[in-house]
């Protein structure tokens, strides 16, 4: 091969690998909040609404599927707050039927994986329901292999309408907020408190939850 | 591009008696820095300084080359947290980005040598071919991405100054217009202008 053609190779060879690692440190790592309401829904309707002091919980390592205690307290005071600041009333469930009903759950899934090769072939993780790639999941260059650990968090919160209970009990969803993003391996408090924004800011986008 | 154009007009205008013969250019090799400014996308508009350029000339007579080239660029930009509604109401959602795009053109191109002096050789050139480009959006630990070919054109004028009889600086400034398309993101064509600073080489 002629030295100008190889130096040409060299050069096209440096340059494709010359894309610039993003500049992840500037993203906050707050949780992605979604809310999706029934565009049907007259919010202000509804006077009551009921929400349990314990959480669902699903975890890949998990030992109860119920959450309880302070991280669990933090999460409802968060939801009962915010629904307060609306004009709603919490009813106990010793008083009756509240117009609506609350809850939440978490899901927390630890995965780990292995890479080998160059960020380019590397290991995209898919997290159903969505379409998006893991780039934490990117790599070393070859010819090294890691193991990665994330654990990455869900946390669902979604609102029932109790005061239009169906004769067969259906109960209809008014609005739902679903909220991810990566977990603590090991500090639960730092979850607990990024779920407790999350759902700070589910209630702000939806300025028209209110009574 | 208004700047652009009062670029190569100037260029053009400032050409002197060409004394092409003194040059004694066969083969030139390029290799540049290169800034580039995106244009006309919402998607991100930050300048980048993560570029390069290399480019090969061979030369059929003293005022005309053809040879080939290839760019690189690497755009960036942080989008700070909002919320993006759906247009009915129904839907909402809450995050930031980092937006990332990179552009890999690639192509056959062509120039004109305006006569400058002794030691500078103005000029004026297009490269027609192929860009690769990627686009990313990066939120939380997790990405949106899309890779996609388009057709790319790029109007270039620049300006050769000799240091000695096979080595000098070079510098240029040109547009990249490309047909990548990428519906996710709303992107139509991919379009920067772009500033070189580098060295040419020729090559016996």
């Amino acid at each position: 091969m002629k030295p100008k053609a190889l130096l040409v190779i060299i050069l096209f060879l440096a340059a494709i690998s010359c894309r610039k690692t993003p500049d992840s440190e500037d993203l906050t790592l707050e949780q992605i909040v979604a809310t999706d309401r029934d565009l049907e829904a007259n919010f202000s309707n509804y006077s009551t609404y009921f929400i349990p002091d314990t959480v669902s919980i699903v975890a890949s390592v998990s030992t109860d599927s119920i959450l309880t205690g302070p991280l669990a307290l933090q999460l409802v005071t968060a939801v009962k707050t915010n629904m307060n600041s609306r004009g709603y009333t919490f009813r106990p469930r010793s008083a009756g039927l509240p117009d609506l009903a609350l809850r939440l759950t978490v899901i927390k899934d630890v995965t780990r994986t292995a890479v080998c090769g160059g960020w380019w072939d590397g290991w995209y993780g898919w997290y159903p329901p969505y379409w998006y790639g893991c780039y934490y999941c990117g790599g070393y260059y070859y010819p090294w292999c890691t193991t990665y650990t994330y654990t990455i968090g869900t946390s669902m919160l979604y609102m029932f309408d109790v005061k239009n209970l169906g004769t067969n009990l259906n109960l209809r969803a008014l609005w739902g907020a679903t909220m991810f993003g990566v977990f603590s391996t090991s500090n639960n408090q730092t979850n607990a408190d990024l779920t407790a924004n999350a759902i700070n800011q589910a209630f702000s986008q939806s300025p028209y939850i209110k009574k | 591009m208004k700047k652009l154009i009062i670029f190569i007009f100037t260029i053009v205008a400032c050409t002197g008696s060409i004394d092409a013969q003194k040059w004694n250019l066969d083969n030139l090799m390029t290799f540049n820095w290169q800034i580039a400014t995106p244009l006309s996308t919402n998607y991100l508009k930050e300048t980048s300084l993560s570029g390069g350029n290399f480019e090969y000339r061979r030369f059929l007579n003293p005022k005309f080359s053809v040879g080939i080239g290839f760019s690189w660029n690497s755009f960036e930009q942080y989008i700070a947290p909002r919320v993006y509604e759906k247009p009915d109401g129904s839907q909402a959602i809450y995050t930031d980005f980092v937006h990332q795009v990179y552009t890999l053109p690639m192509y056959l191109n062509a120039h004109y040598y305006f006569g400058g002096g002794e030691n500078m050789k103005p000029y004026a050139g297009l490269g027609l071919g192929a860009q690769y480009s990627e686009q990313s959006a990066y939120y939380n630990i997790f990405v949106s991405e899309e890779e996609n070919w388009g057709f790319v054109a790029r109007p270039e004028a620049g300006l050769l100054f000799k240091l000695n009889d096979y080595f000098g600086l070079h510098g240029a400034v040109g547009f990249n217009y490309a047909t990548n398309k990428n519906d996710d993101f709303k992107i139509e064509s991919l379009k920067h202008v772009y500033y070189n600073v580098g060295i040419f080489w020729n090559v016996y």
